[in-house]
């Protein structure tokens, strides 16, 4: 292709951008405060280990409370996520826990994002609750010296602050 | 020195303690860098606190004494301990050398002796040949191997006695307590430009007092300076970084005041009093408070950008954060690595694109962190560091993006700095990656395709191109295996172009280039532009991806 014609295809595509910026591409945010956001993922994250098998607590390793929804950061609007490291006693059924746990959101109202259970060395499971947006994924890390660590990951959709 | 060493003598000698020892000797010189800095961290106020008397200045000259005297040590020990630490690996080199040479020779019948250093040919090896000369030539041959495995020992032998002697203290004045020459500004100008791994050598000549002298004297210089150890740049830039606040905090604040009195006088009916010479003072206040909101508006991006970066390396919140380089002038330049590189296993550069400034630095910022704990929860259990570069001047706008220019400018200062974080790093070279996003990867590819860029694998998500038509014109460590990239199916980025032609080269994430793709979540088709800003979104298959490529997974990604 010619730096004319490429030229020409990127101004095609300004026009759309500059279209799309002038507020067609605004996200549907939910109602919340950051405060309410921040409150909600954590709670999501609580949830879920009261129904992991007996014995699990987290522990936070990374909290992101103001996110920006684009690189431009054209109209305010953030998301915050937060992670932590699920921390189990030792014959803590690690296997089983993540078929715990997608049941249980299954049930409950959470509908399959990404789905990477079969996945050998990182089964995954990430699920969004359909009545608010928020998304949550669970995560099984098998190291290479024969470790398992566990990560829950709790995240809001965008929302104005 | 070497006078009695024989075959024999090399052939028994055990590397590993020799390793051992030089290891002993570089822990010691670390523990006196370590001491060093507390001496002259704890000493250097001592002037300030105690100004006058007899005593004060025995103890300021004691300090100064204190502090060159330990600074003094460090770089001996240092040498004596890579001295050795060399020795060791030409040792262990020349035995496996003999070791090949001895069985070969035996195994063609020849005897050798160790001890004497002799290689003979049994008589039946004349008597059997009609070429008894090559029987000879033979012995001769492995006789002048061995004599030269021999002389390579003796050579190394005499050189790491000699540089032991030369740096061992003097017994009466031990390292000396005269403080060495300070470093001049043209003496860290000079380093400019120059290899990192050249300045990174001229940077362990200096003592630490002279480390922390050139630091403090010339931080908006060392921070910059690729080849200097990521902490002590890190400890240049936070001066600047401090001073920049001090001063845009002061211009806002001088403005404010401003503001406040001109608007006290016109209420008390006094603009008279501040403008004399105007025949319309109510118009001058508006003409000025105009300019200086102008004036505040223009230091509100700047201070802004400082702030996220000063409240980030001070969030005992999140991992410890390096300063890698700072400098507010113009759309602002800024560097920093959640980690240290110089210690980490992996290392991954995140280089942004159009709209990329210190105004917005906070964004690019979390997505450091993001990769940073990516990487520790789907890695096989190694450490990384993850830098976020804006080392150049990005497009301040999507019209600005359609040139390359920004791209060119910005490639020979990132490729020193990949090669600074290979200068630099402790013990086994780490695994490096490079992750351009948007016209970032434009940035990178530019990089790559006009020199060496130091990375063993590149990624682009986002990209309108990266300057080339095919992976393999890029030049990094790795190969075009090592070239990833995707693009989601609702990007805005993927009308920047006609089928895989993009403003900037060939689409990265096209089979025809050559790389390798990976998947990212499609996003949705009602919000394109949102979709080129969620690579590092929840639930978006690319983080993982990205995850598994900065940790040395490629293989994995999917």
């Amino acid at each position: 292709m010619s730096a004319r014609q490429r030229t020409f295809t990127l101004v095609l595509a300004l026009a759309t951008i500059g279209a799309l910026a002038t507020g067609c591409d605004s996200t549907q945010e939910p109602t919340v405060t950051k405060e309410e956001a921040v409150q909600r993922v954590a709670a999501r994250a609580e949830e879920a280990v009261q129904h992991l098998p007996p014995g699990a607590t987290l522990k936070q390793t990374l909290q992101q409370d103001d996110l920006a929804c684009d690189d431009q950061d054209r109209d305010g609007a953030r998301f915050v996520e937060t992670n932590y490291q699920v921390v189990y006693p030792e014959g803590w059924p690690v296997d089983q826990s993540m078929t715990t746990l997608s049941d249980y959101w299954n049930a409950n109202g959470y509908e399959v994002v990404r789905d990477d259970r079969d996945d050998a060395n990182h089964p995954e499971l990430v699920v969004e609750k359909k009545a608010d947006g928020f998304r949550i994924g669970y995560l099984i890390s098998r190291r290479d010296n024969g470790a398992a660590d566990v990560f829950l990951r709790s995240s809001s959709p965008c929302f104005q602050p | 020195m070497s006078g009695g060493l024989t075959l024999q003598v090399l052939w028994d000698t055990s590397a590993d303690a020799i390793a051992a020892r030089a290891a002993a000797w570089s822990a010691m010189a670390e523990d006196i860098d370590n001491a060093a800095e507390d001496v002259i961290r704890g000493t250097r106020e001592i002037e300030d606190v105690w100004p006058s008397g007899p005593a004060a200045e025995a103890a300021t000259k004691r300090a100064a004494e204190l502090r060159a005297e330990v600074s003094n040590a460090y770089n001996p020990c240092r040498r004596i301990g890579l001295a050795l630490r060399e020795h060791a690996d030409t040792v262990r080199a020349l035995q496996e050398s003999l070791r090949n040479v001895t069985t070969s020779a035996s195994q063609q019948g020849f005897d050798v002796d160790i001890a004497a250093g002799t290689v003979t040919a049994p008589q039946h090896m004349y008597t059997e040949t009609t070429s008894p000369h090559l029987v000879a030539q033979s012995v001769s041959a492995y006789v002048g191997q061995l004599q030269g495995i021999l002389d390579r020992a003796a050579e190394s032998d005499d050189r790491t006695a000699n540089l032991i002697t030369i740096n061992l203290p003097d017994p009466k004045t031990g390292f000396g307590s005269l403080s060495l020459q300070p470093v001049s500004r043209q003496n860290v100008l000079d380093q400019k430009g120059r290899p990192p791994k050249d300045v990174a050598a001229w940077w362990d000549t200096l003592t630490p007092e002279q480390q922390e002298q050139a630091i403090a004297d010339y931080p908006e210089l060392v921070g910059w300076l690729d080849g200097v150890p990521a902490t002590d740049r890190d400890t240049a830039n936070r001066i600047s970084l401090d001073r920049s606040l001090a001063d845009l905090q002061g211009k806002v604040n001088a403005l404010d005041s401003r503001e406040a009195y001109l608007k006290a006088m016109a209420d008390q009916g006094r603009l008279g009093e501040v403008y004399p010479d105007s025949a319309n003072p109510v118009g001058s206040m508006y003409a000025e408070l105009d300019g200086i909101e102008e004036q505040r508006e223009a230091a509100a991006g700047p201070l802004a950008g400082a702030n996220a970066i000063k409240n980030r390396l001070d969030d005992p919140g999140k991992p410890p954060a390096l300063l890698m380089g700072f400098d507010p002038a113009g759309d602002g330049k800024a560097i920093v690595s959640v980690g240290d590189p110089d210690t980490a296993d992996n290392v991954v550069t995140y280089v942004p694109g159009t709209t990329a400034d210190l105004p917005g630095f906070g964004t690019d910022l979390n997505r450091a962190d993001t990769m940073a704990s990516d990487a520790a929860q789907y890695g096989t259990g190694g450490s990384t560091a993850a830098i976020v570069w804006l080392g150049y001047d990005a497009p301040d706008a999507i019209p600005n993006a359609t040139s390359a220019s920004y791209a060119e400018d910005g490639a020979p200062a990132l490729r020193t700095f990949q090669e600074g974080l290979r200068a630099t790093h402790d013990g086994s070279a780490s695994h490096n990656t490079i992750i351009g996003h948007s016209y970032g990867s434009t940035t990178v590819g530019y990089a790559a395709k006009d020199g060496h860029l130091a990375a063993d694998d590149l990624i682009f998500v986002g990209s309108p191109g990266v300057g080339v038509d095919s992976a393999q014109d890029l030049h990094i460590d790795g190969n075009a295996g090592n070239v990833y990239a995707s693009t989601a199916k609702n990007d805005v980025i993927a009308g920047a172009g006609l089928d895989d032609n993009m403003i900037h080269g060939e689409n990265p994430d096209n089979p025809g280039f050559g790389g390798r793709q990976f998947t990212s979540a499609d996003g949705s088709f009602w919000h394109p532009i949102d979709t080129h800003s969620q690579y590092w979104d929840q639930g978006n298959p690319s983080r993982k991806n990205i995850a598994y490529i900065v940790t040395g997974q490629g293989d994995q990604v999917s």
